[in-house]
């Protein structure tokens, strides 16, 4: 079969990595090659805009040489290349300074194989020709022209379709040997209308869908619901305006609640804590948020987009209680930030983040609930102070009266500190975003510094 | 479309990369991959024009036979661009040199074009076949995967080399620079820090250099190499004050040998890291709202990047995406204000010999006395719109299709002194340091976060403030710029600018500048 022809070969450039490695002096090192095909094609206009399809691979190597580290990548794999590469990062190593706490995972917690099925592949995406994806970019075009005409005065109408076909392996000198296999597809429509009330705005929406299976992408109705939906986030953008200045309640729609969720999980980083650049550096074991906040890491998930039965360092994967009921149970450390911040090891990278819901409302019902605040669609710049959980976002969204939309906004911040935010949590939502790693539900909390036009 | 610092280095990550057209920002490594072939090149550099021959045996007749290969099935032109490039990033953490990061990228991109269809495919191994392969998918891409018509085949033209400008020129080169002058400088600059303040309890600081080989061909017989370096110095550090801790970081990016950092630039850094970070215990918050802004020289720049700069890029334009489409011509600002996008300043961070599809580097004014002239152009919006391009077709790297993008984008002096601008305002914001930005094209919205700045309180400039994000609307801000400095700078600080899934390393500057209304958004009501 291709597919164990393609790994055997992955698997010959990982053991000559180590085995240079190990000539060049490296007491001990692991080698990850990844490889991956990807077909991406956009249609515009009625027309072909951009069609690309490559296999991409590539080489990482962790390197340890008399307790000195260092991490090198290289997508150049020619065997002679490759051994003047594992060279030179060998001597590059040698010449930095010793840092004791660097090795290798203790081999009692790599993960043993044989890989659990965890529902990431599909033959017949894998196989699919570049021409299943031409198709689904024209459709979405046409679907998405369709919609938008519907919507209001179109501008311009947009359709990609995108898969990739990925492979990655890693081996340890000392023994681990994992690979994981992966499938994934995408439909995507975009909308540009204009602005019936501000002649010179262009309003424009996004959608997609996608999945590691072609099943979920071959449905009529699916793909018209993702233009509906790209034509529907354009025309709800119209007339858009800051509401008022001062504290109300926020609700933030799922995909955009990402952006909050993704800045609260660096705070609980090993590199980030070990630089003291986190304002929840000192809080393990006690509460950081209100009770209403439960999150964990769920590697295991069937079909998730995060989903690995092994971790960057050849750890097993197991759930990772992050937030329970407002208390802080664990940090993302890896063997050396463990050492380093004296405290057992869980894993080093996050994979699919799941949020326990309060209730069984999605970000509809919810807003159907807010007396007067906004709704958060979208986040506009703005930034996040880890070490001191200060944030400052632009914000694009829905101004709420009496549970019903009044006008959309724009050209608002949010502001404020995540210790405050997060105890404020007043609502989880059971709509977690389903096409990336990070399944943020709608969030709602209680009371948050707005900075808009005039005061309410 | 967004901008941010280009300090953070980092390996390979997995997970799906999403379609163009998901606003899927690459991650600030993924741009720094663009980088150096140092070491193992110490002592032998090949003439540029020579460097894939010598390398890779490629000779102009396997160009040609690519090419050939390439409009077999239709196209009106190809272009192929060779990459070959190496960086190095070497980290000092509380005073040890205790990691460093390689990384090395190597491969060619084959652009068909029929009309104004795209097909675009690379392969990452230089032999014949490999590139044949590439030529062919690229050809097919480009037809939408449809049949070829027949055995029609352009002619491709037998290519000539042109020299590019000289924008880089190095004292000392990378490969002759060693990784313990690297290490020494580190070192030098982390105690340095360390020794500054009992407050400072952490520090973190990165070195990075790297170097690109690129060669362009195309159909009509234009080639071209370069050679480009790329350094940046990063300094941070962590400091308590009575419990309370803040964190501030400088950095240094330009396109230069290792010569350019002295002992004073290196002492310089240091001591304003340090200083920039404890004058963050005296920060104060501002109150949120609408108010005036005056942008301090240099990375204010910002400013034009996300208000207009993206906007001006002929393919938003052409799409009628843009906010600015067909507004050619139109007063879009104060006849103060003229705003110029340059590829040409030596050693910026922006600066190209040449752009990423072989044309010309050039400078670019795009509002002239407050009037809207040009937009950037890349070679496929030039056809569109039957103009030159402007030299503005950028990519990432082998992997990705050029298109329109900024360079150096930057205002030019204006009449006023910068304190008689400060003293013209009555309560508003002295904004000297952005993290980064965003923009939203189509209604012109944008965002910037100022990450350190001053409150102005009856002209004057009274207490820090810090980690503030601004938000405007683009013509309207750009109509609201009521005085502009005669001072006017280029931030030395590097910035990576991201649109659809590419980054790009661009430069930016403004004088001192007066916005009379821009959204602030402090923590107090």
């Amino acid at each position: 079969m291709a597919e164990k022809k393609t790994l055997g070969m992955m698997q010959s450039v990982a053991e000559a990595a180590l085995a240079a490695a190990r000539k060049s002096g490296a007491s001990q090192a692991a080698a990850g090659v990844s490889r991956s095909r990807f077909v991406d094609v956009a249609f515009r206009d009625g027309a072909l805009e951009k069609a690309q399809a490559s296999t991409r691979q590539g080489l990482s190597l962790r390197l340890f040489v008399e307790g000195r580290y260092a991490a090198h990548s290289t997508s150049d794999l020619r065997p002679e290349a490759l051994g003047e590469f594992v060279q030179q990062a060998v001597a590059l190593t040698r010449q930095l300074e010793p840092d004791p706490e660097r090795s290798l995972a203790d081999p009692a917690r790599h993960a043993q194989g044989p890989a659990p099925d965890l529902g990431l592949w599909d033959a017949p995406l894998a196989e699919s020709p570049t021409a299943h994806w031409v198709e689904i970019a024209r459709r979405m075009e046409d679907l998405g022209r369709a919609a938008g005409e519907k919507a209001g005065q179109l501008v311009n109408a947009s359709g990609n379709g995108y898969m990739e076909v990925s492979r990655e392996l890693l081996a340890t000198s000392d023994g681990f040997l994992g690979s994981q296999e992966e499938t994934g597809g995408f439909a995507v429509a975009g909308v540009v209308l204009l602005d019936p009330e501000q002649a010179a705005k262009r309003r424009s929406g996004y959608w997609w869908q996608g999945g590691h299976g072609l099943a979920g992408l071959d449905q009529e109705a699916t793909l018209t619901g993702i233009a509906q939906e790209a034509a529907q986030r354009a025309a709800r953008q119209f007339g858009a305006r800051p509401g008022p200045s001062g504290r109300f309640p926020v609700l933030v729609e799922n995909q955009a609640a990402m952006r909050l969720v993704g800045d609260l999980l660096a705070c609980l980083n090993g590199p980030t804590l070990q630089q003291g650049k986190s304002y929840l550096r000192d809080k393990l074991g006690q509460v950081v948020a209100g009770p209403l906040l439960s999150i964990s890491d769920e590697p295991l998930m069937p079909g998730g987009f995060g989903s690995r039965w092994y971790d960057g360092e050849g750890v097993a994967a197991q759930s990772l209680p992050l937030i329970k009921a407002g208390k802080l149970e664990h940090f993302y450390l890896d063997t050396y930030h463990a050492r380093k911040l004296k405290l057992p090891p869980t894993t080093g990278g996050g994979s699919n983040l799941v949020l326990a819901p309060s209730h069984g409302l999605g970000f509809g019902q919810m807003l159907a609930g807010v007396k007067q605040g906004l709704a958060v669609t979208s986040f506009l710049g703005g930034n996040f102070n880890s070490t001191t959980g200060d944030f400052s976002y632009g914000v694009q969204g829905l101004w709420i009266e009496d549970g019903r939309p009044v006008h959309a906004v724009e050209g608002m911040n949010l502001a404020g500190n995540f210790a405050e935010l997060w105890q404020g949590l007043a609502a989880v939502g059971n709509d977690p975003f389903p096409y990336a790693k990070l399944r943020a539900p709608s969030l709602m909390f209680a009371e948050v510094q707005l900075a808009g036009g005039g005061l309410a | 479309m967004k901008a941010f610092p280009s300090t953070h280095p980092g390996l390979s990550r997995r997970g799906f990369l999403l379609a163009a057209g998901l606003a899927a920002t690459a991650p600030a490594w993924l741009s720094l991959a663009e980088a150096a072939r140092a070491a193992s090149l110490a002592g032998q550099l090949p003439a540029q024009a020579n460097y894939f021959a010598q390398a890779f045996g490629i000779a102009p007749a396997d160009l040609s036979r690519i090419m050939g290969e390439a409009l077999a099935q239709g196209g009106d032109y190809c272009d192929l661009y060779f990459q070959h490039s190496q960086g190095t990033w070497i980290v000092l953490e509380d005073g040890v040199v205790n990691r460093a990061y390689t990384s090395v990228s190597l491969g060619m991109g084959v652009r068909v074009l029929i009309g104004e269809q795209t097909g675009y495919a690379f392969s990452q191994v230089l032999e014949l076949p490999a590139m044949l392969e590439a030529a062919r998918a690229a050809a097919s891409l480009a037809r939408a995967g449809g049949q070829a018509p027949g055995s029609r085949g352009l002619e491709v033209k037998p290519p000539r080399h042109q020299p590019g400008l000289d924008l880089y020129p190095m004292a000392k080169p990378w490969p002759e620079v060693s990784t313990e002058a690297r290490i020494a400088l580190l070192k030098t600059a982390g105690e340095r820090m360390a020794a500054a303040d009992p407050r400072v309890k952490k520090t973190l600081l990165q070195f990075h250099d790297g170097t690109g080989r690129i060669m362009v061909a195309n159909s009509e017989g234009l080639l071209r190499s370069d050679y480009r370096p790329r350094t940046s110095f990063y300094t941070s550090c962590v400091a308590e004050d009575h419990g309370r801790r803040e964190s501030n970081y400088r950095d240094l990016t330009t396109r230069s040998g290792f010569e350019v950092y002295s002992p004073e630039l290196v002492s310089a850094q240091a001591d304003e890291t340090v200083r920039a970070t404890l004058e963050l215990f005296e920060a104060k918050s501002v109150a949120a709202g609408e108010m005036p802004v005056v942008l301090a020289p240099g990375s204010s720049g910002i400013l034009l990047h996300e208000a207009i700069g993206h906007g001006l890029e002929a393919d938003f334009n052409r799409r009628r995406i843009s906010t600015y489409a067909e507004r050619l011509g139109q007063k879009v600002a104060d006849p103060q204000v003229t705003i110029v996008d340059d590829g040409t300043i030596p050693h910026s961070h922006g600066a190209i010999n040449f752009d990423d599809e072989g044309g010309d580097s050039r400078r670019t004014v795009l509002v002239e006395k407050g009037k809207l002239v040009s937009y950037l152009q890349d070679r496929l919006s030039a056809q569109w719109y039957k103009t030159q391009s402007t030299g503005s077709g950028r990519r990432q790297s082998f992997e990705y299709a050029p298109m329109p993008r900024m360079r150096a984008t930057f205002m030019e002096a204006g009449p006023h002194d910068p304190q008689e601008i400060i003293a013209s305002v009555k309560r508003g914001l002295y904004a000297v340091q952005f993290s980064n930005g965003q923009v939203n094209i189509g209604a012109g919205d944008f965002s910037f976060y100022v990450k350190t700045g001053y409150a102005i309180e009856d002209g004057r400039l009274t207490h820090p403030v810090k980690d503030i994000n601004v938000v405007g609307n683009g013509p309207q801000a750009l109509a609201r710029i009521s005085l502009v400095g005669n001072d006017p700078a280029l931030a030395t600080a590097g910035y990576m600018c991201g649109k659809l899934g590419q980054s790009v390393p661009v430069s930016q500057g403004l004088p001192t500048t007066l916005v009379s209304g821009l959204n602030v958004g402090g923590s107090r009501g």
